[in-house]
């Protein structure tokens, strides 16, 4: 008892030493701040995903070789918590505030505050439309995105026939996609049979596992549809998976982001047979080159949306990846 | 007059008789609700075999979907019977489907930088029975409560989980351990042995040997126990290294099934894992956590899932649906329970 006591203290102790340190370490970062470093506020909602871990870390390297002092938030797709990280980072008078791949939507709170500060909030795919509270916001097109990869299924069933779509419908991104690739499917002759939402991203790709074999048993041999749509590569990969597990013979599955798992299945010449990689290089320079010259002269970009076509990948050239 | 009048005993003889015919009556009906109440949920699993079976009986019926169903439900049935354990001695355990996503992304990390399978797959068991131990410490021996300190361990381990994968999605796992999650034994996915042999073990352990019964004397009433001379803090650390070892297990499956693992791939099988225990204790008779209830309510999920992905019903009306059936079946069985007490 006397041991569990000890034990109960000295957690509690260790408990206190670390949120003081924690506390400790944003004391320090302010009182860093000497004016002269530009201070960046990152924020984001889903660092557990691939493509946003990896755009993110991108624009934190970058801005850290130009010497900026970078701090990056994920709420964990918390927007109640964004909202306030970012009213947060507003009371720390930040230079620059910016936003990795949240809804332009659930953060309105947060960025029309940063607007009213004057502080400018630059975004990295956070928003398929123009929306004149961000001084800029660099994201892939969706529209070309989906046209790409809808283009190889239809591509290889040149006759038409059936699809499966696997979508995530609260990614305004990834609902834009959706949309585009059910209309260019039902322009070239195909019917869309079935058209899944995940429901939680975390486990996509079983989701979309399950959904597809679950099908694929419904509808066995002549029956099957001649491909899968995914609207992001984990649902596509639980696709592939699904399709060699029920032996389907001619199903094909495109999605996108270009993920490395999903470059590595379409290496196997299976049914996975594209993906188009989201050109986050040329989306963070952007972001980082623009925020560059507002810290060097105070100007701001005349246009504050562009968008930038990915790369499709497929059998002929994933061996370059 | 004096025949036909009726002495206090003559009209005590068709009261009587009323009276027995009445307590006959309710004799019945109570022991009619009570088989309704403990089986209810069972034919509530079987109504839904029966109406999927109806409106497609060529697909849902067919050997193939029956394999896909129990493929489906494997790990879920793995993380419901060790949840079942933790119920059973009186706690839940809220960081299950993180532990699951923690050891499938310590196995997967482990094999991807080049460590034989064996000892990736021990050291993922292995976190699975530290996560278990802390749990069961901070519980049995700090007297935490096991809502506090279940979501506590489920934050931490989360994150663990997070600093192993690096936030990305581990893959190219070497064939024999893929094996596991993918393989198949006598026409059956190898995930649907693994999840019976788990189910038998708990089931066997719980009614067979002195542990289960302790756990059950914990559960039922923790004083008693322990003036009985159980070591009630010893069991309830137990019942949680068990169901951090399970849970561990489950993410090697998933991991396997998948051939990749993320820092939140087993997360969503927490809250099924306690809803299908809820479930299943509404075919016990006294309300308490059971296996084979459990896996009654692991069936309900995997079925009405299946089911209705068959028919082709839109996601978020599955998911409607199966928070309806849940809360209709605690419901039913809290209501009668009140009845027949």
């Amino acid at each position: 008892m006397r041991i569990n006591k000890m034990f109960a203290l000295a957690a509690t102790a260790l408990t206190g030493t670390l949120t003081l340190t924690g506390c400790g370490g944003d004391a320090a970062e302010s009182a860093a701040d000497s004016g002269d470093t530009p201070q960046v506020a990152v924020f984001t909602a889903s660092y557990a995903t691939p493509a946003v871990k990896l755009g993110v870390d991108m624009f934190e390297d970058q801005a850290t070789e130009k010497g900026w002092e970078v701090s990056v938030s994920d709420s964990a797709n918390d927007y109640n918590k964004l909202n306030a990280q970012v009213q947060d980072a507003i009371s720390r008078d930040v230079d620059a505030i910016v936003m990795g791949y949240t809804s332009q939507e659930k953060a309105s709170l947060g960025i029309r505050a940063a607007n009213e500060a004057d502080i400018p909030v630059f975004a990295i795919d956070a928003g398929v439309e123009p929306w004149d509270q961000y001084t800029l916001n660099v994201t892939s097109d969706n529209t070309q995105l989906a046209t790409d990869s809808a283009q190889a299924i239809i591509e290889a069933n040149p006759d038409g026939g059936q699809v499966l779509l696997i979508g995530w419908d609260s990614h305004p991104g990834i609902r834009a996609r959706t949309v585009v690739a059910e209309q260019l499917f039902a322009e070239n002759g195909f019917e869309v049979v079935g058209n899944h939402q995940i429901q939680s991203p975390a486990a996509a790709q079983e989701e979309a596992l399950t959904y597809v074999q679950d099908y694929l048993q419904a509808h066995p041999g002549q029956d099957a549809p001649e491909g899968v749509w995914a609207g992001f590569d984990a649902a596509g990969l639980g696709a592939t998976q699904a399709i060699e597990s029920a032996g389907a013979q001619d199903v094909v599955v495109a999605s996108m982001n270009g993920d490395d798992f999903a470059i590595e299945e379409i290496k196997k010449d299976g049914p996975f047979v594209a993906t188009v990689l989201q050109d986050w290089p040329t989306i963070i320079g952007k972001v980082v080159t623009s925020m560059d010259t507002y810290f060097t002269d105070g100007s701001r970009p005349e246009t504050n949306h562009v968008e930038v076509p990915g790369t499709p990948i497929t059998r002929e050239n994933a061996s370059q990846y | 007059m004096s025949t036909a009048q009726k002495t206090p005993l003559d009209e005590n003889v068709p009261r009587a008789t009323a009276s027995a015919r009445t307590s006959h009556v309710s004799r019945h009906s109570a022991s009619a609700l009570q088989l309704l109440k403990s089986g209810g949920t069972v034919l509530g699993f079987l109504l839904l075999l029966a109406a999927f079976g109806v409106l497609r009986p060529e697909t849902f019926l067919s050997l193939g979907n029956m394999r896909n169903v129990l493929e489906q439900v494997a790990i879920l049935a793995i993380i419901a019977a060790v949840q079942t354990v933790v119920m059973v001695v009186g706690g839940f355990d809220l960081s299950v489907g993180a532990t699951a996503s923690l050891s499938g992304a310590v196995v997967a990390q482990l094999m991807v930088n080049g460590a034989n399978t064996l000892t990736a797959v021990a050291a993922a068991l292995a976190v699975g029975v530290l996560v278990g131990a802390v749990n069961g410490y901070l519980v049995a021996y700090l007297k935490l409560s096991p809502f506090v300190a279940t979501l506590a361990t489920m934050t931490s381990v989360s994150g663990m989980a997070f600093i192993v994968t690096d936030g990305t999605t581990l893959y190219g796992l070497p064939e024999g351990f893929l094996g596991l999650g993918q393989g198949r034994w006598l026409g059956l996915p190898v995930p649907v042995f693994v999840a019976v042999g788990v189910a038998l073990i708990v089931w066997f352990v719980l009614h067979s040997t002195t542990l289960g019964r302790r756990w059950h004397a914990v559960g039922g009433n923790d004083e008693v126990a322990k003036l009985s001379g159980v070591n009630v803090d010893r069991m309830r650390f137990t019942a949680f290294v068990v169901a951090g070892l399970g849970s561990s297990l489950a993410g090697l499956v998933l991991t396997s099934r998948l051939a990749s693992a993320t820092a939140t791939s087993g997360d969503p099988y927490m809250l099924l894992a306690i809803a299908a225990v809820f479930l299943g204790m509404t075919v016990s008779r006294e309300g308490v956590a059971n296996i084979v209830g459990t896996l009654v309510g692991v069936g309900i999920l995997g079925v009405l899932s299946n089911g209705l992905n068959i028919l082709g019903v839109s996601t978020y009306v599955q998911q409607f649906l199966t928070g309806l059936i849940i809360v209709a079946a605690v419901a039913f069985s809290r209501l009668s329970h009140k009845r027949t007490s």
